[in-house]
């Protein structure tokens, strides 16, 4: 419609974009910009080679607090999910110092674990795990992980049946909102609630998922003290290279 | 390229006025408009949502970012954070071009480029298998599931065509573009 068309056509573009970006700018001056979550944009491309001392944290994680190591992974799973002595986790998170910040990209680990028969572990026999988040906390992959490879903590998907079927952090149980809204489902309840005193990680998609929280936010309601919600949750989980997943759904 | 007519009251068709005079060529751009709009203000809405108070069916831009992250462009923090701020904005203000038809060519034309970048991103997405959720309309699957699939790719060329079909048509009938006379040229330009 206007005269030289496709001149008026790059104007019209460059303002749209101008007004676009300006209203941008504000929001992101008056929210600030997105905080760094997990450092994984730049550092997913290339594996991690963080400095391969270290005895492998995964190895031994409970010994320290007094008892017998307990795996929160299927035996079939673990050998896979145990990272090899070479590129450890090094420092990443010992017993007991659970607030040290573990290295910004966990080691690689060999491919993911597929295993299908997995039978729910006896996490109660954990003796008294290192507790990090106390209250309702927000934890990103590195800590999430640091947590995984010490097996102090449940996982809680808070996915689908499906979603979980398709690939979950091994040990992880499956706990979809609607089963404990409200109380509704007393089994699934007793099936945590001996981890009442104990570290829960509950996670879900990540990106543009709730359910974490919400579960979180029922468990909690239920005295359940130390909840951490994992935010970038599977996602988050499977940008980094090499941490395992598991598939198949849970007895 | 020929100058092009000015427009009747019904429609302005910048294509050399081909066909300027029929209904349709009036009508269906201004149908095509409202539509792109509205999906596009919708999908900027919801992607920014949570920081406008929306309720937490909406998402904010560190959502989004986490989904950009996902598919691994390698752009580092500061420009997926300019990024997860910057998209769902223009989407909005080209949405909202579109539905009142002001600069409504550009603002398609800037549809079509982000139509061409998302669907960079999602062919790589696919040929490279990464496992990157679609948040295109924050967490409403508009015809596509949630996991980037084939579909996204169909529908965002979808979306690319209609709005490359604005950019070729114009406005149509019943845009505010339309309120003001196209000018004479000055120079012969574009």
């Amino acid at each position: 419609m206007a005269c030289c068309p496709l001149r008026s056509l790059v104007w019209q573009a460059v303002a749209v974009a101008a007004v676009g970006v300006g209203a941008a700018g504000v929001h992101m001056a008056l929210r600030g910009p997105v905080p760094e979550p997990d450092r994984w944009s730049t550092d997913a491309a290339t594996p991690a080679k963080d400095g391969g001392g270290g005895a492998g944290a995964g190895a031994t994680p409970n010994s320290a607090a007094g008892g017998p190591p307990v795996s929160l992974v299927p035996p079939a799973d673990r050998p896979s999910a145990q990272p090899p002595p070479g590129p450890s986790a090094g420092d990443l998170t010992a017993p007991g110092q659970p607030q040290v910040p573990p290295p910004s990209v966990p080691p690689a680990l060999p491919a993911a674990a597929s295993g299908s028969g997995s039978q729910l572990p006896d996490i109660s026999a954990i003796p008294q795990p290192p507790v990090v988040s106390m209250g309702r906390a927000e934890i990103d992959t590195p800590l999430a992980y640091s947590h995984w490879l010490t097996r102090d903590a449940l996982f809680v998907d808070a996915r689908s049946p499906q979603e979980f079927a398709a690939g979950h952090i091994p040990g992880a149980i499956n706990i979809p909102p609607d089963q404990v809204r409200g109380g509704r489902n007393p089994e699934v309840l007793a099936r945590v609630m001996h981890m009442r005193e104990k570290q829960v990680i509950v996670y879900c998609g990540g990106g543009a998922c709730d359910a974490s929280k919400e579960v979180a936010q029922e468990l909690f309601g239920r005295s359940f003290l130390y909840m951490a919600v994992y935010t970038s949750g599977m996602q988050g989980w499977r940008t980094y290279p090499g941490l395992p997943v598991q598939t198949g759904s849970q007895p | 390229m020929s100058t092009d007519q000015t427009s009747s009251a019904g429609g302005a068709c910048s294509l050399g006025g081909r066909g300027c005079s029929s209904p349709l060529s009036a009508a269906l751009p201004t149908v095509l408009r409202v539509a792109l709009g509205s999906i596009f203000v919708f999908s900027g809405v919801m992607k920014v949502g949570r920081d406008l108070g929306l309720g937490a069916d909406t998402m904010a831009p560190v959502d989004f970012y986490a989904s950009i992250n996902a598919f691994k462009l390698g752009l580092g923090h500061d420009v997926t954070s300019a990024l997860a701020y910057a998209i769902p904005w223009v989407e909005i203000v080209a949405g909202a071009a579109l539905l009142l038809g002001l600069a409504a060519r550009g603002a398609a034309a800037i549809v079509a480029v982000l139509m061409l970048a998302f669907g960079v991103g999602i062919a790589r997405v696919l040929v490279n298998g990464y496992d990157a959720s679609c948040t295109c309309f924050g967490k409403i699957g508009l015809f596509c599931g949630p996991t980037i699939g084939p579909c996204h790719l169909v529908r965002n060329a979808g979306l690319m065509g209609i709005a490359l079909v604005i950019v070729a048509m114009g406005p149509g009938m019943l845009a505010l573009g339309n309120l003001w006379p196209a000018r004479a040229c000055a120079k012969k330009g574009g």
